[in-house]
Formats: structure tokens, sequence, C-alpha cells
């Protein structure tokens, strides 16, 4: 609710429309004399699922983990060779999709099915289906073994080093920027505790990067916004709650989480922040309150 | 020539008033419910480009030719959709925006009134025909109408002083919060009423350019 109410939005509106999608994605087959393809399901569902991280989050939920699996079926449909040079393979595209929506819905399975074969296919990868690449293997830097996800990740880096200055996603924000939180995720997380000067400078970091994306985002939704029809309507590209940007945004807040000194730290800095990136951390907090009390159950069985 | 199928959302309008449209009159520009008889003359100074492209990007703007306070108020046109596909370079594919998804939010006011859909059809050339009222235009087909229109996914064809009663099918009213409700059960919208115009409808497959022989 806050969310909506941050993005400009009216929650009663957004409702309508998160069930109308969501609604939509299933019977809109009995519309369609042809078969309902399943990239039509995840598109309306992935849609559904943004309005509902803005004003109900458990139904954001599950709406990205049914898009998830439309967009897994659409993967398994497409033809697996449809490359050039520019432009992804469809099978790759659509698996990267799924496993950005697995992530907004909490579902590490088809994250860690698909990261370990990525690292091989970069060559055709487009600057936006690279940048995916990045923010959903992003989210297994903090998993126990982060190993081969850090090389797959700093692989993929490395191949597209030249392309550090494009714009990547709906977003079309500058692949360098994604990059730069990755490098941040890594050494937060190889380096292990640190003190003194040291975590001072990776907070520092943390802190500039927290900045520049949050100014980056404003920015985008603000000229979505400026057309009201689009936004309430949701004829804008850009959806309210980008699923590309919850998963860096899950990706920055653990390495926040790491580096900074104390909560008091963390609310300071989230204080400064734009509505825009705060209706986003709304649903960001969300998912890592249901982590907290994952690992809490997990201690507790060990205890 | 084509006929184009479409769908028109209205919002509020009642079962007898719908009835009244599909047997009598047909659907007919603000302009035309406004003035009442329309000046024949002005029909085709009104039906211009310049015109259009205010029907469809600045509708809720002041006319600068007929001094009302809106150009929807007096426009001589009629929006409708047959909905649209939308190109996404970022993600490297295509969008589809569905008409009837599009017609049921504006006939409902975005699911909060009561309001009705009407099923029907308009003739178009697949090129630029902006003064002829008999024909509307496809201002959805970006290789036709190549300005850039902020509100191109309704995926809308403009139809021209009236779409007349042969040309309209049937009519669906809806109720907005129950429409929203069915999608939220996971099921399609029920209409509170339907209207089938018996009396004048001309099927399009009837027109269709196939000469039998005499037998």
């Amino acid at each position: 609710m806050q969310a909506a109410k941050l993005l400009d939005l009216n929650p009663e509106a957004v409702r309508a429309y998160a069930e109308a999608y969501e609604g939509f994605s299933f019977v809109a087959r009995d519309l369609r004399r042809e078969e309902h393809p399943a990239w039509l399901r995840a598109n309306y569902l992935a849609i559904a699922a943004s309005y509902w991280s803005a004003v109900d989050l458990e139904r954001g939920r599950k709406c990205f983990e049914m898009a998830c699996k439309a967009a897994l079926e659409q993967a398994h449909q497409s033809p697996p060779e449809t490359a050039s040079t520019d432009h992804p393979r469809g099978q790759m595209l659509w698996e990267l999709r799924a496993a950005s929506m697995a992530a907004c819905a909490r579902i590490p399975d088809p994250l860690q099915n698909l990261a370990s074969r990525w690292g091989e296919q970069t060559r055709v990868l487009s600057p936006s289906a690279l940048m995916l690449a990045l923010v959903t293997a992003g989210q297994l830097v903090f998993n126990g073994d982060h190993e081969t996800v850090t090389g797959i990740l700093r692989h993929l880096m490395h191949s597209a080093h030249a392309l550090e200055h494009h714009p990547a996603g709906n977003l079309q924000l500058p692949l360098g920027l994604f990059f730069e939180l990755i490098e941040q995720a890594i050494s937060t997380q190889i380096g292990g505790e640190s003190r003194g000067s040291d975590r001072d400078a990776r907070f520092r970091a943390v802190r500039d990067w927290t900045f520049q994306f949050s100014h980056r985002l404003s920015e985008r939704v603000a000229v979505a916004q400026s057309n009201r029809n689009h936004w309430h309507r949701l004829y804008s590209k850009l959806l309210p709650l980008e699923p590309e940007a919850i998963c860096a945004l899950l990706i920055w807040a653990r390495t926040l989480r790491r580096t900074a000194r104390n909560t008091q730290e963390i609310r300071s800095l989230s204080s400064d922040l734009s509505p825009t990136m705060q209706a986003y951390l709304e649903t960001v907090k969300d998912v890592l309150l249901d982590e907290d009390q994952s690992s809490r159950r997990g201690q507790n069985l060990e205890g | 020539m084509i006929f184009q199928k479409v769908l028109k959302g209205i919002i509020g309008i009642s079962q007898p008033q719908a009835r009244a449209m599909l047997i009598g009159g047909g659907i007919t520009c603000n302009w035309w419910r406004k003035v009442n008889l329309l000046p024949a003359n002005e029909i085709p100074v009104r039906l211009t480009q310049d015109n259009l492209l205010r029907h469809l990007s600045a509708y809720d703007q002041p006319d600068p030719i007929t001094g009302s306070a809106t150009f929807g108020e007096m426009t001589p046109f009629i929006s409708t959709t047959a909905g649209a596909v939308e190109r996404d370079p970022a993600n490297a594919q295509n969008w589809q925006f569905s008409a009837f998804l599009t017609a049921l939010a504006f006939a409902t006011d975005s699911f909060r009134q009561q309001g009705a859909i009407f099923y029907g059809y308009v003739n178009v050339l697949g090129k630029k025909s902006v003064v002829m009222d008999e024909f509307a235009e496809e201002t959805r087909e970006l290789n036709i109408w190549t300005e850039f229109q902020p509100y191109h996914p309704e995926g809308e064809i403009v139809a021209k002083i009236q779409i007349p009663s042969p040309h309209l099918e049937k009519v669906e009213g809806y109720d907005g919060p129950s429409a929203r409700a069915r999608l939220n059960a996971h099921k399609l919208p029920v209409p509170l009423w339907i209207e089938q115009n018996t009396s004048h409808y001309v099927p399009p497959e009837e027109l269709s350019n196939v000469r039998e022989v005499l037998l």
C-alpha cells in the first residue's frame, strides 16, 4: 500500500488492474480462437505481479511465481537456435526472465539450475539479457557455495566489458552500474567480515552506488509518470516495480547488511533516498524479512 | 477494402439507451450529440489530419478551432479498439494488448462503474482517407500512421461521424466491480445483459467480394 502511494499510484486502482491482468492471463485463451501462448500468459502475469507488489506483497510473490512458470514453459517451447550476434537465443532470454521472476518470488531452484549454464553462452547475450543474467545469478553470491557463481559472474562481466556504457533492460540503466553492484557483492562476500578503514571504504562504495542507482531509477520512473494515462493504465513499457530492479536491490540490500556498521547506519542511508527507491525497498524489505525468518527457523532446528 | 471488427466501450449507458443506439442511430460522434442536425458542409472541414491527431493525443485539451473546453467535447471522430501489438526492443520481443480488456476498462472507468461494450465493424482502406467519413482510420497501423502516438497500445481504429446500426452486431452491459471480481476469480467477466442487433446487422462475411454464378 505504502509502495503504491510512493509511486504516485492510487492503491485501489492498482488493485483493480492487478486483479484484471492476473485474471485475464487465465481467461484470455477463452477469447482467442488460436492457442493462448505461454509468452502472453507470462506477460500478463508479470504485469499483474508488478502491480500486486505495490499493494499486496504476498500476492505479488505468488504472481511472480506463476509468471516464472509460464516463462519457463515458453523457454522450453522456443526454438533452441534463433541466435544472431545481436540477439540472445529465444530460449535463453525466457530462462533469464523466468529466473528474475523466481528471484522476486523467493523461489531459489530455477536460479540454481539455470545460472550454471549461462557462463558458456555470453557470446549471444544482448546487454539487456546480460544484465538479467547478472542480477539473477547475483542472488546466489551470498549462498553457501558461492565460488562457482562468482566465477560465472566474473566471466560474464569480463566478456562484456566493452558494453559497460550500454543501456540495458526496461530501465535502460548503463550496464556498468550493474557490474559495480556485482563487484561490491563479490568483494563483500569473499572479503568476509572486515573492520575499520576497510569496512568504511566498502560502505562508502555501497553508499555511492545507492545514490547513483536511486537517482537513475527516479529519473526513469518520472518519465513514465509524466504520461498519467500510461502510468495508470499500464501502457508504459516500464512497470511500476520492475523485476530487474527488485533483483538488483536484493543484491544491494544483502551487500549493505554486510558492510554497514549497524542498523542506524542503514537507516540513515535509506531515509535520504527518493520516494521511488523507497517504494522498491518496501518490496525488497519483505523478501529479506522472509529470508530472515527462514534462516531463524533453520537455526532453531540446528539448536 | 477491409471489414475491420472493432470494440467500443462506453461508460454509464443503460440497456435501453444501448438498445436504442444498436437498432436506431448507431454510435454517433460527440459533435453530432451536441449539434443536431450536423451541418453537412462542415463535415469535410472538420475531418482533417490535424484534428485526428488532436483526437488521438490531445483529447482533453482545448480545441483551438471551435474554442470548446476540450477537443473531445466536439470531436467528429469515434474511438474504437481492435487491440495492438507493441515492439519491445529492450526485451527483443513484441507485446500484445487485448482489445477486450481495453474496451472493458474504458466502459467501466477502470472497473469502477457500469458501462457497455459494442461489437461491430468499420470499413478501412489500408491507406489514409481522413476526409472520407465512410472509412475509418487504422491509426494503430504504424506503417500508415507514422507519427508518434502516446496512446498507441489502445489499438485505436478511428471511425468518423457515425457507426451505423447495420455495422453493430451486439452490445454487452458490464458492471465494473463485478467484472473485476470475476477476473480476480480467474473467470471471464459475464455481461449483465446482452442486446443482439437482429433487425439491422449485416454480417461482413456476407459482403465479401465473391460473386456466385446464376444457376
